[in-house]
């Protein structure tokens, strides 16, 4: 898993899955994303938070799977033929995030990345890491343990705990 | 290289070293006459010696050394095998479990002091200024530092009869031309055998990297004056000392050699646990050591499977229903032949439970003072790994309890006429789909008078309630801890505290346990526990639009009721069930689906399942049975392990995911 990294040419940058919400461009490294799937029915999870959308079947095992649109405070989209479900594995969780649409593997020079405090300030974006500006486009890079480690219970706490970073 | 590889074998190998300890132990003390045993013994604590040696461990590997020490004066009939004997080697019994326990929770076996055991070995096998080893283990394994290669040779040469020898040489201070002379030493001693090695290594002595004093190691029929005297000879030698090197040294170096493959990671991996990776020790996996032959029968198995998968992608081609029909009913005896050969891998045998128990009730017998003896049937019955890790504590509580308050003294057993000795009968066996496991004593059993007074001053049960309770409910009493913690009722009505802990502990692992007791006859305790955590059998529920999977183990019954038995208390539901109320959950309402479940019709029916949850009833309402499965619980996977709901999921057979409810967290 973690030599997918060495895999890109130039040791100054790193590989990225890109993918698509709400017409903008998001990023999380290649290293932690293990597999991408197309939609297949999610089963209900009680008690859970509102952006859980439940568990699905992935070849046998049980996945969580998160709406990463609701996660960031966006109004849930239809399914469509381009939804995607991006398996993220961590060493702490594996959990899948739904998506709108993967654009593919990005090599991102280390370089090209700033902060994300620089350029967004509002509350909004705590789940932003850093921005990678190119001359076309703008990608957001997330920060997962932000998007992951939650209270479940409590999402107004964390949120809370997250304007201070 | 992953440390924790290592670490975890060496936790593994020596659990297992320690248990036949424990088991030779006990058979010197009861027969001190067996060589036997003394010698198996001695293996074990010299492969200890080897393997603690390997990882670093080094209180480990020197209380081994002493414990060699002192059967070896045993076995050369120097020392007898007397009772102080055998309580001392108890005695580091338990300093070296204590020590692998602390190399288990903090990755280094420092801070148990085991001096005091030591000096006691050595006094005992006379060994006491040291004298007679000049060099601790340590220097001596640098001193005859063998690689496997070495090793055999020396060994071949042994069987050859060829006698390996140490040879150490001092040569004179004035000494001028070092390596010259040792030259000539080397030359003397080839001409009396071959040489195996040497230290410093003879690249060194060439450029004369060395002090006045070498070492050779060689094979030699010669005899050690012949020797002494050829080497002597030589002009400019201050002193010669020749040992002969004995089958243990050679072991000694083999163990050192054999654990680590690779010697910079052994040393990694000691500095590495001695020091601030207790990270890495936390994360100790569970390993489980398998029979090859049943991952053979798996690796079959599965090769079945890629010769079906190669036929139904044939079939598609030709579009043959006959074949296609045939090829999956293969597939599915063949996925049943895999499901039951990857349980037959986490199965263990019950025994490595029940090794530890022969002590626990030496130790016990001899501080109550009663004449006791264990029993063990069927220590070959296979249960889940994971199980048999679990329920030890609890079986060992039982047999204390047999002992301590089951069991009556010598004189009152033989005032009652029974033998003078007390039996703690073990057993296991497989009933079905689970493993029982008996605990039993020919005791005096429980008066259920006793019990009925306690619960009766503790107001668990009222006058008039007493008439209407069953043997077995009276019996269920010793279970609640408001009964069973308190000192004064356990010597009353028989019985320790901690069962309702025993109780809860056999109904995690999704058990139940029993009691029958006879006056005078004695008492058991039947714990019935499934085979395997990972499939139960579980009724799948439908609510609103959606699935739940309910365990079977903690449905009373399933019944349809006339909606009017559903009563309003304040805001609360209840039903009429057995004359008595009993709360009404909602499982639409509780589980919040998205859609309301069905709302009661006027004069219809709700289909309630009744839910035992520590001894209390509640009924659920579902919308619809689908039927009772054998399912594969399945995690949730960390991310959701805060919802208490849910103790997993499943998959059922056409892919659809159903969650389970964990009965307890429903109310």
């Amino acid at each position: 898993m973690a030599d997918r990294d060495n895999s890109s040419n130039n040791a100054m940058e790193k590989q990225y899955i890109v993918f698509e919400i709400e017409s903008e461009m998001y990023g999380i490294s290649v290293k932690n994303s293990e597999s991408i799937e197309r939609m297949t029915l999610i089963t209900r999870v009680p008690d859970s938070s509102d952006y859980v959308l439940g568990i699905i079947n992935l070849r046998g095992d049980i996945l969580p799977v998160l709406s990463l649109r609701r996660r960031i405070g966006l109004e849930p989209k239809e399914y469509d033929p381009d939804t995607r479900v991006l398996v993220f594995d961590s060493e702490s969780y594996r959990v899948g995030l739904v998506v709108d649409k993967v654009v593919g593997i990005v090599n991102i020079p280390e370089l090209g990345i700033q902060p994300a405090k620089n350029v967004l300030a509002d509350k909004e974006s705590f789940f932003i890491e850093s921005v990678y500006n190119s001359n076309d486009s703008v990608i957001m890079l997330l920060n997962m343990d932000i998007i992951l480690n939650v209270d479940h219970s409590n999402i107004a706490k964390e949120k809370r705990d997250v304007t201070v970073i | 290289m992953n440390v924790t590889e290592y670490l975890e074998l060496f936790i593994e190998e020596s659990k297992e070293q320690l248990q036949r300890l424990n088991q030779y132990l006990l058979e010197i003390e009861s027969s001190p006459d067996n060589i036997n045993s003394i010698n198996e013994i001695f293996r074990v604590a010299h492969t200890l010696k080897g393997m603690a040696g390997t990882m670093g461990f080094k209180s480990i590997s020197s209380l081994t050394h002493s414990m060699e020490n002192t059967l070896d004066s045993i076995k050369s009939q120097k020392l007898k095998p007397a009772k102080n004997v055998t309580d001392l080697l108890f005695q580091c019994l338990d300093a070296l479990e204590s020590l692998l326990e602390k190399i288990m929770n903090t990755g280094s076996d420092n801070g148990i002091d085991i001096d005091l055991l030591i000096s006691s070995l050595n006094s005992l096998s006379g060994d006491t200024s040291g004298q007679k080893k000049p060099l601790t283990i340590q220097e001596r394994q640098n001193e005859l530092s063998f690689d496997i290669y070495q090793v055999n040779i020396i060994e071949q040469g042994i069987e050859k009869g060829f006698i390996p020898y140490i040879i150490k040489v001092q040569l004179s201070k004035g000494c001028l031309l070092k390596s010259a002379r040792a030259y000539v030493v080397f030359k003397a001693i080839e001409s009396l055998g071959d040489m195996i090695s040497s230290n410093p290594s003879v690249q060194d002595i060439e450029q004369e990297k060395f002090d006045l004093n070498f070492s050779v190691v060689i094979i030699s029929r010669a005899d050690r004056d012949v020797i002494f005297n050829k080497v002597s000879n030589i002009s400019e030698v201050d002193k010669i000392e020749i040992e002969r090197i004995t089958v243990d040294d050679l072991l000694d170096a083999k163990n050192l050699k054999q654990g680590a493959i690779n010697a910079e990671t052994t040393t990694e991996a000691s500095d590495l646990l001695s020091g601030k990776s207790t990270g890495i020790i936390t994360r100790l996996g569970k390993s489980i050591r398998v029979d090859t032959e049943r991952l053979d029968h798996l690796m079959n198995l599965v090769s079945e499977l890629i010769i079906i998968k190669n036929r139904i992608q044939g079939t598609g081609s030709n579009n043959d229903m006959r074949v296609f029909t045939e090829t999956v009913e293969y597939l599915g005896r063949v996925t049943t032949d895999i499901h039951d050969a990857v349980m037959k891998v986490r199965m263990v045998q019950v025994e490595t439970v029940f090794n530890r128990f022969p002590r626990v009730v030496r130790d016990l017998a001899i501080s109550t003072g009663k004449e006791v003896k264990l029993n063990i049937y069927g220590a070959g019955t296979e249960l889940d790994r994971i199980i048999a890790d679990e329920i030890g504590e609890s079986l060992i509580h039982l047999i204390r309890n047999a002992i301590d308050h089951g069991l009556e003294s010598t004189s009152e057993r033989t005032a009652a006429g029974k033998s003078k000795t007390g039996n703690v009968d073990l057993m296991a066996y497989h009933d079905g789909n689970n493993v029982v496991l008996v605990v039993s004593d020919d005791g005096k059993g429980i008066e259920i008078n006793k019990i009925l007074k306690q619960a009766l001053s503790k107001g668990l049960v009222n006058e008039d309630g007493i008439s209407k309770l069953s043997e077995r409910e009276i019996m269920n009493y010793l279970f609640d801890p408001r009964i069973s913690t308190a000192g004064e009722v356990s010597n009353i009505s028989g019985r320790g505290v901690g069962m309702d802990v025993v109780k809860s502990k056999v109904e995690s692992l999704g058990g139940i346990i029993e009691i029958e007791t006879t006056k005078g006859k004695g008492t058991k305790f039947i714990i019935r526990l499934p085979l395997t955590l990972s499939i139960i059998q579980a009724l799948v529920v439908k609510v609103s639009q959606e699935y739940f999977a309910i365990p079977l183990n903690s449905i009373r019954e399933i019944l349809n009721l006339n909606t009017s038995a559903v009563k309003q208390l304040r805001n609360q539901e209840a039903v009429n069930y057995r004359d008595a109320l009993i709360s009404l959950v909602r499982l639409d309402k509780r589980l919040n689906t998205i859609l309301a479940g069905e709302s009661d019709k006027q004069n219809g029916s709700v289909t309630l399942v009744i839910l035992s949850k520590d001894e209390k009833l509640f009924a659920v309402k579902v919308d619809e049975l689908i039927g009772q499965q054998e399912i594969v619980i399945k995690s949730l996977g960390k991310y959701l392990s805060g919802i208490k709901v849910l103790a997993g999921a499943t998959i059922l057979g056409d892919g659809r995911v159903v969650p389970i409810l964990d009965i307890n967290h429903l109310i």
